[in-house]
């Protein structure tokens, strides 16, 4: 063997071979706790999707998936964007004081998308005659939006929902644009999550009573149940050393005290759900995640049962509903599949709330 | 399967290494034929049995002109039965939508089309096919007198999907003993790094900001970002294309074959003749071997000579896809061809270097900008923003500067001889700190598109329409 090449030949085969036989002997996991997402499954064989492509296609995504040390690839990768002097990694800008923010767009979709909701909120209020809300929440790469890697630029959703609300037919609508912006120096967002913090959400919770002409409760013992939250953007991003977000509850006893909530597949006495602080999906504390529809029902004795038709910005903001409500029912019409006036109509609702982020509007 | 993926470089190529360099050398061709169907099928399964059936066919009329070699007549029918077939599959699957489309654009008709997707490589293997062929006709080649052999050239996986352009003389003998070695294995493995790399770190990352300007995902188009855009483009199908070759040769030295160069730096041409004698060099003497010294080349006076320089840019437009754009391409390069042989490259040696280095740049950007874009239209907006002066530059733009600036220079480095000859240099020294330093830069680029690779991100196949 000619000698230059001995040294390159022993590192380059030791570290090539090492990681195929890992690769191949180290067992899989299902769920990425650092993605906070199920990795892709193992495909099964059909003679169809081997002749049109589709199941190379998803064995290539399933080994993708698992090669041995994910983490430490995608923090590589990360590294290197850095390097390169990338303000963006997958879609989510780096901002500045620890800010990271998804790139939101409007485009062509946005409108007929905008123009469906708008139609479901006011047949909603036509056909059950029940007073009907919409409360539409600017995300934070729009209140933030000083903090946005240097020149970098996004949509003006103020304009937007404003916009919005000015094609709905008796519908109250609820602006909070401003108050976050009067507030942006607090911590009303989350740096690595795309959702408002409690903080955030008391403020929404605020405007929402103005609205409603009904008194808030303001007394609280505020609580940092995690000071290690690694939120969605993270996750998308794979920044290294990001800034941990604290997740703070707004407790009280009509928040902690005599609340039964059924959950898609549990039924336990807290709006709370501990399990979550030790895994990757902490913000899944409010409310127990995603569910197609859960049903709250407090210590309150006022008759008042209000209808959330909303996005996961309402698990954080049921805190705060459980002080003026009887019954809360939340449902998520990307899992509810039956009709919500029916649903109404059946569970004697009092008052509606159609909640999104516009984010998820556009 | 494509080069660039998890799959072939932590499965499929160890592990047809470790069989390949076990086996007896008689079953080295056999290793390769299968691992070639896996590879190919790997994406692409349909349209395997055509491959096959038309490798029975090349192999049996190549023995048969061999057979009759001195009956001219029938020599020539054989001839003719292999290109005809081979051409009516590439023009059925490449052409015939393209054709139909212009039938019912002129004469209002509405033939619908056919819609059959244009199976990956095959304008590659055509013309592989091709060259055999008229070789053997020519007499240039010895006929294959083994299918076994015939197979493993003509589904050879390294240069299966994006070239090089294998002629059979170039691995002929090497189809029959393999010139295996640890020197040749660390070589290929190295030329397979570097293609990996300039396809993964550098055409993959710049290749973002094109994706974003070609589906228009920008507000403002100013007189910069156009500008930036198609050098960007430039630098991505540079560094993809060449990345590719380089795999492929890098590859094919790990088992045992060289392959003909396919790039030389391109970019640092000084007029359109040099360019088309850096980029894709397989493909420019393809298209001279076969179509333009048949034709009478540059012997039958000026003439004749640019009709055969402008047939020859057609079919090398065409041949990059079925579409106007290419064929436009093609012919652009046809004309500046023609005009640097009659009187430009006399005046860009009084110019200078430097000003011919410009102009050929100039001219290449503007080329990739017919590239670029299949609508017609498009192509008159982009132009449009590169001549706008008046439309400068934005926030937007200095954002798309401020990502992509960095990836955009290193681009522009590598894409001279630079990073080459200081890897050269650090491989051939003898002096310990600057072997290591070659070691490491190896290394990092292996490392670093395996970290690209697994996390997914932008990795286009840019050859399905050739």
């Amino acid at each position: 063997m000619n000698r230059k090449n001995r040294y390159f030949f022993i590192i380059f085969i030791s570290f090539w071979a090492i990681f195929s036989i890992l690769n191949l002997i180290i067992p899989n996991k299902e769920f990425s706790q650092n993605e906070n997402r199920m990795l892709a499954k193992k495909p099964n064989f059909k003679i169809q999707e081997l002749v049109t492509g589709k199941y190379v296609e998803k064995l290539d995504n399933y080994i993708n998936d698992h090669f041995i040390f994910r983490d430490l690839w995608l923090k590589i990768k990360s590294v290197e964007e850095k390097a390169l002097g990338k303000t963006e990694n997958n879609n989510v800008y780096i901002g500045k004081d620890g800010y990271l923010f998804e790139k939101l767009k409007y485009t062509k979709q946005s409108e007929k998308k905008i123009n469906d909701l708008v139609d479901v909120i006011n047949s909603f209020y036509q056909n059950t005659n029940i007073t009907t809300y919409f409360l539409a929440i600017p995300n934070s790469i729009y209140i933030n939006e000083d903090k946005l890697p240097k020149f970098a630029e996004t949509f003006n959703q103020e304009e937007l929902i404003n916009e919005i609300y000015g094609k709905t037919k008796n519908i109250k609508t609820i602006n909070v644009v401003e108050t976050l912006r009067n507030n942006k120096n607090e911590y009303i967002y989350f740096k690595t999550d795309h959702h408002i913090t409690s903080d955030g959400a008391y403020l929404v919770y605020l405007e929402y009573c103005k609205k409603a002409g009904i008194t808030p409760i303001t007394e609280y013992n505020k609580k940092i149940v995690t000071d290690s939250f690694l939120g969605s953007f993270d996750s998308k991003a794979q920044i290294i050393n990001q800034e941990k977000d604290k997740i703070v509850v707004y407790e009280n006893t009509n928040n902690t005290q005599g609340i039964t909530a059924y959950y898609d597949k549990e039924t336990t006495n807290s709006i709370f759900n501990e399990d979550f602080l030790t895994k990757k999906d902490k913000y899944s504390y409010f409310l127990n995640g995603n569910n197609a529809k859960v049903v709250v029902k407090t210590n309150q004795k006022n008759d008042k049962k209000l209808l959330v038709v909303k996005d996961s910005y309402a698990h954080i903001m049921s805190q705060f509903f459980c002080q003026n409500y009887e019954e809360i029912h939340f449902i998520d019409q990307r899992y509810y599949n039956y009709s919500i006036e029916e649903y109404a109509k059946q569970n004697q609702i009092t008052e509606t709330l159609f909640l999104y982020n516009v984010g998820n509007i556009i | 399967m494509v080069f660039s993926s998890i799959v072939f470089l932590y499965i499929f190529l160890p592990i047809m290494l470790l069989i390949y360099f076990i086996v007896p050398n008689k079953f080295k061709n056999a290793v390769m034929i299968v691992a070639s169907l896996i590879f190919f099928a790997w994406g692409e399964i349909r349209y395997i049995f055509i491959m096959l059936l038309l490798a029975i066919m090349d192999y049996t009329c190549g023995k048969k002109i061999n057979q009759y070699f001195e009956n001219k007549n029938k020599k020539k029918i054989y001839l003719f039965i292999d290109i005809g077939v081979n051409l009516l599959i590439l023009f059925f699957f490449k052409y015939a939508d393209f054709i139909i489309s212009n039938i019912n654009n002129i004469t209002n008709l509405n033939i619908p089309l056919l819609n059959i997707p244009l199976p990956i490589g095959v304008s590659f293997n055509t013309f592989q096919s091709l060259s055999y062929i008229i070789d053997v006709y020519r007499g240039t080649v010895k006929c294959e007198k083994s299918f076994y052999n015939y197979l493993a050239y003509t589904t050879l996986f390294p240069q299966i999907i994006a070239g090089p352009i294998v002629r059979y003389e170039t691995v002929d003998e090497e189809l029959e003993n393999k010139n295996i070695s640890i020197d040749n294995f660390t070589t290929g493995m190295k030329r397979f790094i570097i293609g990996l790399g300039k396809k993964v770190l550098i055409a993959n990352n710049i290749g973002e900001l094109w994706h974003i300007i070609e589906i228009g995902e920008y507000t403002n188009l100013t007189f910069v970002l156009s500008w930036f855009g198609i050098i960007a483009f430039a630098l991505q199908i540079y560094f993809d294309f060449s990345g590719y070759s380089d795999m492929a040769i890098g590859l094919a030295k790990i088992f045992g074959m060289e392959f003909d160069e396919n790039f030389n730096f391109p970019y640092i041409s000084k007029s359109i003749t040099e360019f088309w004698r850096r980029w894709h060099i397989t493909l420019s003497s393809w298209f001279k071997d076969y179509i333009y010294i048949p034709l009478g080349g540059n012997k039958k006076g000026l003439l004749k000579q640019i009709r055969n320089i402008l047939i020859v840019w057609f079919l090398t437009g065409a041949w990059h896809g079925a579409s106007w754009n290419f064929i436009l391409w093609g012919l652009y390069f046809g004309v500046i061809l023609i005009l640097e042989k009659i009187f430009i490259l006399k005046i860009l040696e009084k110019a200078g270097k430097f000003i011919s280095h410009i102009y050929a740049i100039i001219l290449i950007l503007i080329g990739w900008v017919i590239f670029a874009f299949e609508d017609l239209k498009q192509i008159a907006i982009y132009f449009k923003s590169m001549f706008n002066i008046n439309n400068f530059i934005n926030n937007e733009t200095l954002y798309y500067l401020r990502n992509y600036g960095a990836i955009t220079i290193i681009g522009i480095i590598c894409s001279t001889v630079i990073v080459k000859k200081l890897l050269e240099k650090a491989d051939n020294s003898n002096k310990k700190t600057y072997k290591f330093f070659g070691i490491t830069i190896y290394m990092i680029i292996f490392i670093l598109s395996t970290a690209n690779l697994v996390s997914d991100t932008f990795n286009p196949f840019l050859y399905f329409r050739f």
